[in-house]
């Protein structure tokens, strides 16, 4: 019967996928390095499917119908089994067509399943940009440190969308050592870093940040610097030099990011940076 | 004043007319054979064509020519004619003293042409002559509205000119003048029974034109008596060149002949024929088209030709030193003449020669920005260097009066001369892309060149932005070609590159490194090598190559890698069109893997989402091949001999049985 030798396959298969000396995504992951501790946690919390409808589905996703591939790719995602992860797993493994593999992705993001880090991986090289960027905000979940170095390779994606996405993981992720990279994105004009980058910038890299002035679209750097006026960890002279910077860019991105740290903030918040950004607002409101 | 002469022919009774006569013979080359070869000759009497005898009388009456400049003070001078703001003048520089030693306004339209008391240029319609120690002018010839010069030459302190009225193939006339170099007053002229005809050249009171495009006249200096005429019989002849070492006549890019008895009748085969087989990128003139007045200017063929001097022992002739020298506008290249492989090559800095010559001892040469130069004819070293001190002169053509002429010392003297490598080198990464056939050609001579450097440099040349796509493959092919053990880590360094947006980092041509590591082979670039399979940017026809690669290079170490490739992508429709990549993957595995390769071609050979393509190939690549011929992999990975070739098609295919 076909479908044994398929599950046969799909088990040396998968076998090959976590064995130790193995290489899915041997480019980034050393498989010596410790579990996941958290995520696994978080499995064995959830409830569990049964050896029955595992089968059931194991036999769709090794199918040809790929609307019930789909559906059944879907329906593993949404569930959140415990054990659903290691068939979407399987189905990336062994490789299927492009809007399976995107799901399969979307899939093993909302499990946030640890086992599927590898192939997650794997997928954040495909040559494929949709499904590169499917596979980095997938990784951007996972705590683990072994998907830094996924991110920050992907930084340097020629896709900006996937340079976004990895931009905005790492921002998430509070990862300081892509600062520098970002910075250069943002030196180069880089829409897709300039909110991160805010985000995650220290404060300390504010008059570096000022000085691309010029030398960059306004929008882009009214973004980082709006990003930056958000965060709490910006002290209050470093809110009034980002105000300050701010009011003196033209353009929308700069209004939105003065009105945006105005509305952030109670109205009886008598701080001076607020003021000075209520004060450029309104400067601006008269403007024609 | 010049004044032509209705020319007739003296051989032919009852005076049929010049014109006529010269139309006929123009009607073909055979008529015009058969008329020379029974004893004819053009409608002037310029002596009889194709006669041993008469050419060696001829050549017998000339004096002997000393191998030393043309003036009377024996110095190595560099005449310049100047532009820019200043205008157009004429400066003397003397190459030994590094002096100037006069310069003069004087508007040009022909190049200077040095005697020993004058020098004379065209400026329109008119010859001048200049005191050569002074630079005064001493007198002017005009030539009369509706004749044209043709072109000029001097001998001692003769000037000859060829002037033609009328159109050159049919009805025009044309006739040679000798003038006093001292006064410019008449000391003969001749009829030249056709209109077909070029500038001349002389030398030891011989003076040469060549005329009706085969033909070359010879006649006496001092009288205009017609002495001989040569017969180039398998080519065109366009130039004629009176050297120390004999006459020269020849068409531009054809090759030349030394004048002498043997070549009355000019035949390749002959001992003074001189050619050389230079490479496709070089503009093969031996010297300028004579019969195209507009030439006698300095022009781009100043700048791009071909400088030679000859040695001459008898009637045979051969290429000084062996070697000749192309200028290319800024570069110049020493060939061997008879081979045509590069001895060595110059790169003048950012701005060209416009003018150079073969001193028979040096090259020398002017830059458009005031340089002036020396390099040695057999290396390729430059000897002299010299600046028109910052007045930003504009040089725009110059003749070298320098026979002979050697620099000794100089300001480089002590310095190094960069090797042919660098040398090389350096005109690939000229900027300048209009002499994009010559860096072609420098990175093919560099390809030849063994060692490490310059295995880094073709490969610095594969990463380069911007390079030129011709230049690049020129690179990529010599790298592979070029098996060099010693630059393995080179290699795998290129190889370790991946395109980064960031950085603007791009991997090299890695289609070339993988055929290159792959012929070695160099096992060392294996796994950077794999390390592609899993980057986005890899092109799949990249992936032939490194999948071919690594299994040249039986690397198993990657086999992880390239499973990983085979199974992503085995079901991507972007394969479907071209399946190559997937293909040599299929290969690999087939070749090099074991139990678990063979596993997992068998299940993609299966599974009916697999692209057919991919499934046929799997398919053909496992019946094709041996299992375990490399010695099976057990599935996590570790070696195990062969024992039951059949065992990994059973371990999975359980349903068969």
């Amino acid at each position: 019967m076909v479908t044994n030798n398929w599950r046969v396959v799909i088990g040396l298969t998968c076998c090959l996928l976590t064995a130790p000396g193995a290489t899915w995504g041997a480019v980034a992951f050393d498989r010596s390095m410790a579990p996941v501790h958290l995520s696994s946690a978080g499995r064995a919390r959830r409830p569990l499917l049964g050896t029955d409808e595992l089968d059931r589905l194991r036999d769709v996703l090794a199918g040809t119908d790929q609307t019930a591939i789909l559906a059944a790719i879907q329906a593993l995602g949404d569930g959140g089994a415990g054990n659903a992860a290691p068939l979407l797993v399987e189905v990336l493994a062994v490789g299927a067509p492009v809007p399976v593999t995107v799901a399969a992705i979307d899939a093993l993001k909302k499990l946030r399943d640890p086992t599927s880090v590898e192939v997650l991986a794997l997928y954040a090289g495909n040559r494929g940009p949709e499904i590169r960027r499917h596979a980095v905000e997938a990784l951007g979940i996972f705590a683990d440190g072994r998907v830094v170095p996924v991110l920050m390779d992907r930084l340097g994606d020629a896709v900006v969308e996937v340079r976004g996405a990895a931009a905005q993981a790492l921002a998430t992720r509070g990862e300081k050592t892509a600062t520098p990279r970002m910075l250069a994105l943002l030196r180069r004009n880089d829409a897709a870093v300039a909110g991160p980058l805010g985000a995650l910038a220290p404060i300390s890299l504010l008059s570096e940040i000022s000085e691309l002035r010029g030398g960059i679209a306004d929008d882009n750097l009214a973004t980082t610097l709006g990003e930056l006026l958000k965060r709490r960890d910006v002290p209050e002279s470093g809110r009034m030099e980002i105000v300050k910077a701010l009011s003196g860019i033209p353009g929308p991105a700069a209004t939105t990011a003065l009105i945006e740290y105005v509305g952030m903030l109670p109205p009886q918040d008598r701080r001076a940076s607020r003021s000075e950004a209520q004060r450029s607002v309104d400067e601006r409101a008269k403007q024609p | 004043m010049i004044r032509l002469v209705q020319a007739r022919c003296p051989s032919v009774r009852g005076g049929a007319s010049l014109v006529a006569r010269t139309a006929k013979c123009a009607v073909a080359f055979g008529v015009v054979l058969a008329v020379v070869f029974a004893g004819g000759c053009g409608q002037a009497d310029l002596g009889r064509a194709g006669s041993p005898d008469a050419i060696a009388a001829a050549l017998g009456r000339s004096t002997v020519v000393v191998g030393r400049p043309m003036n009377r003070a024996g110095r190595p001078i560099a005449y310049l004619a100047l532009g820019g703001a200043r205008g157009a003048r004429l400066m003397a520089f003397d190459l030994e003293r590094s002096t100037v030693l006069w310069t003069v306004k004087a508007p040009m339209t022909g190049r200077v042409v040095a005697g020993a008391s004058v020098v004379t240029y065209a400026d329109g319609g008119v010859l001048v002559a200049r005191d050569g120690t002074t630079g005064a002018e001493r007198w002017r010839s005009d030539v009369p509205a509706g004749e044209h010069l043709v072109g000029y030459a001097m001998d001692g302190d003769t000037v000859y000119f060829v002037a033609r009225r009328g159109r050159e193939l049919r009805g025009g006339e044309a006739e040679i003048v000798a003038l006093d170099g001292s006064s410019g007053s008449v000391l003969w002229r001749r009829a030249l029974g056709s209109a077909n005809v070029a500038a001349p050249d002389a030398r030891g009171g011989i003076v040469a034109v060549p005329n009706r495009s085969q033909f070359v006249s010879l006649m006496d200096g001092r009288t205009g008596e017609p002495l001989g005429q040569v017969l180039s019989k398998q080519q065109a002849v366009d130039f004629v060149r009176a050297l120390p070492e004999g006459f020269f006549y020849g068409y531009g890019s054809d090759g030349f002949f030394l004048m002498s008895a043997d070549t009355a009748v000019g035949v390749r085969s002959a001992p003074g024929y001189l050619h050389v087989p230079f490479p496709p990128f070089v503009r093969s003139v031996y010297h300028f088209d004579m019969y195209r007045p507009e030439l006698m200017d300095y022009s781009a063929i100043d700048r791009n030709r071909v400088l030679w001097r000859a040695k001459v022992e008898g009637t045979r002739a051969s290429f000084a030193d062996g070697t000749v020298c192309v200028l290319d506008f800024r570069f110049f290249f020493g060939f061997d003449a008879a081979s045509g492989t590069l001895r060595w090559a110059y790169n003048n800095p950012v701005v060209e020669a416009i003018g150079a010559a073969h001193t028979g001892a040096a090259i020398v040469f002017a830059t458009a920005d005031g340089d002036l130069g020396a390099l040695d004819p057999r290396t390729g070293q430059r000897m002299y260097r010299f600046h028109l001190a910052g007045q930003g002169e504009i040089v725009t053509g110059a003749t070298f009066d320098a026979e002979g002429y050697a620099p000794h010392g100089g300001d480089i003297g002590a310095s190094a001369s960069p090797s042919l490598a660098d040398v090389l080198s350096s005109i690939v990464w000229d900027p300048d892309r209009r002499f994009f056939e010559v860096q072609t050609f420098a990175v093919d001579q560099l390809s030849r060149i063994p060692g490490r450097a310059v295995t880094a440099a073709l490969l610095k040349m594969l990463s380069q932005e911007g390079m030129p796509p011709a230049i690049v493959n020129r690179a990529a092919r010599a790298l592979g070609e070029r098996k060099d053990p010693e630059a393995v880590d080179l290699f795998v360094d290129a190889i370790r590159v991946h395109a980064d947006y960031v950085t603007s980092s791009k991997a090299a041509n890695l289609d070339v490194l993988a055929r290159a590591v792959g012929a070695l082979p160099a096992t060392q670039a294996a796994e950077p090598l794999a390390a592609h399979l899993r980057l986005p940017e890899t092109e799949p026809s990249t992936v032939v190559e490194i999948a071919r690669a690594l299994k040249t290079m039986r690397a198993r170490e990657t086999l992880p890698a390239l499973r990983d490739y085979l199974t992503m992508y085995r079901a991507d429709s972007t394969y479907e069109g071209d399946p190559s990549a997937l293909w040599a993957v299929v290969d690999a595995l087939a070749e090099m893997g074991g139990v678990a390769e063979r596993e997992l071609l068998l299940y993609l050979a299966e599974d009916q989402r697999t692209l057919p393509a991919v499934r046929q190939r799997a398919h053909h690549a496992l019946t094709q091949t041996a299992p375990g011929s490399e010695g099976t992999t057990d599935r996590l990975g570790s070696k195990a001999p062969a024992t039951d070739p059949s065992g990994a098609a059973r371990a999975v295919s359980p349903a068969r049985d």
